[in-house]
């Protein structure tokens, strides 16, 4: 049994006061993880991903999904919990709203997959499965506003090293987390 | 119109974005009347006189403002230098257009301008997406427009020139994402 699938088991046995305190607790770190926020060109490198999995992977998919979409509902209201402390249904489907969905997706992959994940390679490769999940709806988000090529090249391009880098360490912390 | 003067107004460094009255009228058709300017946007005619100004201020009057904004582009020292607007090409699609007299190029004016409008935009008249489109020729206006943080969506669009006879000239499409 892994650390994540014992978290989950964990997880889905609580009380449902407890499940919403998580749901809370998520919220609460999916907007800290957007103040740190590198606005390097439409989409800025942040620590919602990073967050994102981590979350996923202590509590689950279906957990997960839950925070997520508490997260957006937060955003749609108009709290500052988005990327660079944005808000706001307009912010919510603006250029980035491909990524917002595809983090949502993503979410539910990813905690599924590591309720039955073995060993932290196993979190690294599907971690990056799910940004790649991210990267590309919120690749076909910004294709809305123009060609695929350059949407690729100002939106995604900048973002992959990130990505890479924040599985691995998305992988390590849930490892240590739930040891 | 009535007393209180509701039309929106920015303020930059060293230029004021306010809307065009009567007044602008002469320094307009003045700075309008070059094929240099003229022939760098899709509206402007060439040649372009005192009517043509005129006409432009009064539809400028009768424009919706929820859907479209044109300044004219005043310096604090040098009176009005050019002209500025956001025009709805398609529904819910604002593109931006501008132009400045010949004696005001190449000290950015426009890129002050552009920013200075986009900023209203976003803030004030609530728009996250603004378009604009530069003919692949005007490289000061790719310059421009870059600056100010449009990317090159990848499309070029034949858009017809009115300073040119009306020819279709290639158009380099951007988009500013707020």
């Amino acid at each position: 049994m892994t650390a994540a699938s014992s978290r989950r088991s964990a997880a889905s046995g609580h009380a449902l006061p407890v499940q919403a305190a998580i749901v809370v607790a998520g919220v609460v770190a999916m907007a800290a993880a957007g103040r740190f926020s590198i606005p390097i060109g439409p989409v800025p490198i942040t620590l919602q991903t990073y967050a994102l999995f981590v979350l996923a992977g202590l509590f689950g998919g279906r957990l997960g999904l839950g925070i997520v979409l508490a997260w957006l509902a937060c955003a749609a209201f108009g709290l500052p919990v988005l990327a660079g402390g944005a808000g706001g249904w307009k912010a919510l489907v603006g250029h980035t709203a491909g990524f917002l969905a595809g983090m949502a997706a993503a979410a539910y992959v990813c905690g599924r997959g590591a309720e039955r994940a073995k060993g932290w390679p196993s979190l690294v490769a599907l971690f990056a499965a799910g940004h790649v999940i991210v990267l590309a709806v919120g690749w076909a988000g910004l294709a809305s506003f123009m060609s695929p090529g350059p949407a690729f090249e100002t939106g995604i391009q900048p973002l992959l090293l990130g990505a890479a880098a924040k599985s691995l360490a998305a992988a390590l912390t849930v490892r240590l987390v739930s040891r | 119109m009535c007393a209180l003067d509701v039309r929106p107004a920015v303020a930059t460094e060293r230029l004021l974005l306010r809307g065009p009255t009567a007044a602008d009228v002469a320094p307009i058709a003045e700075l309008a009347n070059d094929l240099g300017v003229a022939g760098m946007t899709s509206r402007l005619p060439y040649p372009y006189g005192q009517d043509d100004a005129e006409a432009f201020v009064g539809s400028v009057a009768r424009m919706n403002p929820r859907t479209e904004a044109v300044f004219a582009v005043e310096h604090r020292q040098f009176g009005v230098v050019g002209v500025l607007g956001f025009h709805e090409r398609a529904p819910g699609r604002s593109e931006l257009g501008y132009w400045f007299g010949r004696p005001f190029w190449g000290r950015g004016y426009a890129t002050e301008a552009v920013t200075g409008a986009l900023r209203w935009a976003k803030g004030d008249w609530r728009r996250n997406v603004v378009w604009a489109g530069h003919f692949a020729d005007n490289r000061a206006s790719s310059q421009v427009l870059c600056k100010a943080g449009f990317l090159y969506t990848g499309d070029v669009e034949p858009r017809p020139c009115a300073g040119r006879n009306g020819q279709a000239v290639p158009t380099r499409m951007m988009v500013w994402l707020a």
